[in-house]
């Protein structure tokens, strides 16, 4: 007991309180336009935070990420044009109502959805991760490389269009994830004699390369001609511009059973809210006594659609609080965010700093609160945001990402880092390699290195110790199925396609 | 006979994946990773050659799927480019690049006034109210956070 009162003491802080109330409000001013993601978002706020302390700066960062996930519907609503991939669900139906007149239905459905999903999933977090972390903390060497390769597996093989490009990315981040002093004998590698890259890669200038500055290129090869996109006039019908009683009431279990599959899903590593988002969507289409009026413009669609790809949120700090693995893109960049301050997700951190982690899930409560809070009243502000034109936003975006990798440690050298990977981001990207799988595995290349060396030297180098540890074994077993499933639907998913392209 | 198109997405990068793959095991890792005589579970070398192996095995499998003769263009980059987007990309990092050498030689924030106008300008910027505004916003917010409230020392060039 006395550790809740001593994260509350923590969380209580008003530069806490403060911290996250911005960070929300700067996720959803970023989620809402189009081209600024979420990811991008903390990419851009880490290096404000580098000078804070952990829990105000984590604050930050989790308001952030849930200010940008509702704030991503705001331009799918209005504009037709999802302000971050995961609400490209919420443009099936949010559109169409906007179209109608009913854009304020929609965005305060999309607002009272994400929260109540956000919750549910924080919820669950809270009470899954303090038994899960203590499982965690009987793990040995074999187990967490199993474990590691495992989750790897899973992402680089989801992420992207290719699985040998997701695999080809995520190996990439291994061998950069090299660079620098070797984690056992601390002797240098393929650091071609530059003493800046003794400590590694620097992962600020890197995310914000990989991210922020690929984006900046890749939006400088359109020349941008018409500022502004069409808005649809709101109705004057009082009842269009609110979500009544009773559409609450029909929308409240679709709500739920969204909640449940981006709870699950969103806890599996690899699994993003783009896919929840969906797999609510058509769920909710499945049960709905109207399944015709999806995609005509259905308020329980966007409640799904959003539901879906906020529940994920709280889900995907699952296996970062308890196992240190980040489940998606983003809680890899909180993941990072933590390294920065000092703290190393992971069953320890349960274990020494209780305390944080309880300061860590009021604050992700008190994100929420926010986010329903800044999401009611920016509904207003919204279509005005949303509309600023790209030609002011990129160029700005530019001199942010310069100032943000220079500020961590203040050194140019970090600049040139992010060009560096800026220019590596662009061609991946032209390419169609995902960069998620990067810079995951960039991020856990140290703990997998460690982990499955130390498992050599148990076993005097025999590969055999991964086999004779049941809990590794099963991970691997695990490895095999996983990938199975996964090459024989992508063999039927490529199957569909081609046999639609081919009779449309 | 069976026309063969090369998927030049997936064979190019494949193509120099390969080679760089080459390069790294043959010429990078025994030069830039000191070798271990001890056990191999110490050798510093051990992990990035296993990595180096993958993507040298992943990138042939690549040039093996651009070659095949099944249908193609199934998966279209959204990136694709013509050729005037490939130029603009090239003077965009060009001068991102510029932008980064003049950093200290002008100082951050005239590098950073310059090249804010050229790229809002380059964006297709055209009224010059917002256009001043930005600059201006975007310069008094960078020294207000920055400089005066996280107590950065920005690069100061000849200038300021």
């Amino acid at each position: 007991m006395e550790h809740i009162f001593a994260g509350f003491y923590l969380f209580i802080q008003p530069s806490v309180l403060l911290a996250t109330f911005f960070g929300v409000f700067l996720g959803t001013v970023m989620g809402s336009i189009p081209g600024l993601t979420a990811t991008m978002a903390i990419a851009l706020i880490i290096p404000m935070t580098f000078y804070l302390s952990p829990i105000v700066s984590i604050g930050m960062l989790v308001g952030a990420y849930k200010g940008g996930c509702y704030g991503g519907s705001i331009p799918a609503i209005l504009l037709n044009t999802p302000g971050t991939p995961a609400a490209a669900a919420t443009v099936l139906d949010g559109y169409p109502m906007a179209r109608k007149g009913k854009a304020l239905k929609a965005l305060k459905m999309a607002i009272y959805a994400s929260v109540m999903a956000d919750s549910f999933s924080d919820i669950v977090l809270i009470l899954i991760s303090p038994p899960l972390a203590l499982i965690a903390l009987k793990m040995g060497p074999p187990e967490m490389a199993s474990l590691i390769i495992f989750s790897l597996l899973i992402i680089t093989l989801v992420a992207g269009k290719s699985m040998i490009k997701g695999l080809i990315a995520g190996v990439i981040g291994l061998i950069i994830g090299n660079v620098g002093l070797d984690p056992i004998l601390a002797s240098r590698r393929l650091t071609f004699g530059m003493y800046e890259l003794d400590e590694g890669v620097a992962l600020i200038p890197m995310l914000i390369g990989l991210f922020a500055v690929s984006e900046f290129f890749i939006h400088a090869a359109k020349k941008i001609t018409s500022g502004k996109l069409k808005l649809y006039e709101n109705s004057q019908n009082p009842d269009d511009n609110r979500v009544t009683a009773l559409e609450m009431k029909s929308s409240l279990k679709i709500i739920g059973l969204a909640s449940v599959i981006g709870t699950v899903l969103g806890a599996i590593p690899g699994i993003g809210p783009s896919i929840s988002a969906y797999v609510s969507y058509g769920q909710a289409k499945r049960i709905s006594k109207n399944p015709e009026r999806f995609g005509e413009g259905a308020i329980e669609g966007v409640a799904a659609a959003e539901a879906g790809n906020n529940a994920v949120a709280g889900a995907n700090l699952i296996p970062l609080l308890t196992l240190g693995i980040p489940g998606d893109l983003t809680a890899a960049v909180l993941l990072g965010a933590f390294m920065i301050q000092g703290l190393h997700p992971g069953p320890l951190l349960f274990k020494e700093h209780i305390d944080i982690i309880y300061a860590i899930f009021m604050s992700l409560l008190f994100a929420n609160f926010c986010n329903f809070l800044i999401g009611t009243q920016y509904i207003k502000l919204a279509s005005k945001v949303a509309n600023i034109p790209k030609s002011i936003i990129f160029p700005s975006i530019l001199v942010f990402c310069v100032v943000g990798s220079f500020a961590t440690n203040q050194n140019p050298f970090d600049v040139w880092v992010m060009m560096f990977f800026g220019i590596i981001g662009f061609v991946m990207r032209r390419y169609d390699f995902p960069l998620a799988p990067l810079l995951i595995a960039f991020i856990l290349e140290p703990m997998l290195e460690t982990s499955f060396r130390q498992s050599l030297l148990m076993s005097a180098g025999s590969m055999k110790i991964f086999l004779d540890h049941p809990i590794s074994f099963f991970i691997l077993i695990m490895s095999v199925i996983f990938l199975f499933f996964i090459i024989k639907s992508n063999v039927k998913h490529k199957i569909k396609i081609f046999n639609f392209k081919k009779y449309n | 006979m069976i026309k063969r198109n090369i998927n030049k997405d997936d064979f190019i990068p494949g193509l120099v994946i390969f080679f760089l793959g080459i390069i790294f095991i043959l010429f990078v890792i025994p030069n830039q990773i000191p070798k271990n005589s001890g056990p191999i579970a110490l050798s510093p070398r051990l992990f990035c050659q296993i990595a180096t192996l993958l993507i040298i095995i992943l990138s042939l499998l690549l040039i093996m799927k651009s070659l095949s003769p099944k249908k193609h263009g199934i998966y279209l980059s959204e990136t694709k480019l013509d050729i005037s987007e490939k130029i603009r990309v090239i003077i965009s990092i060009l001068c991102a690049i510029g932008y980064v050498i003049c950093l200290p030689i002008f100082g951050y924030f005239v590098s950073t006034i310059i090249f804010l106008l050229f790229f809002l300008l380059f964006f297709g910027a055209k009224k010059w109210l917002p256009i001043i505004s930005t600059i201006m916003i975007i310069t008094i917010f960078l020294y207000l956070v920055f400089v005066k409230a996280l107590q950065v020392v920005l690069p100061s060039g000849i200038l300021f």
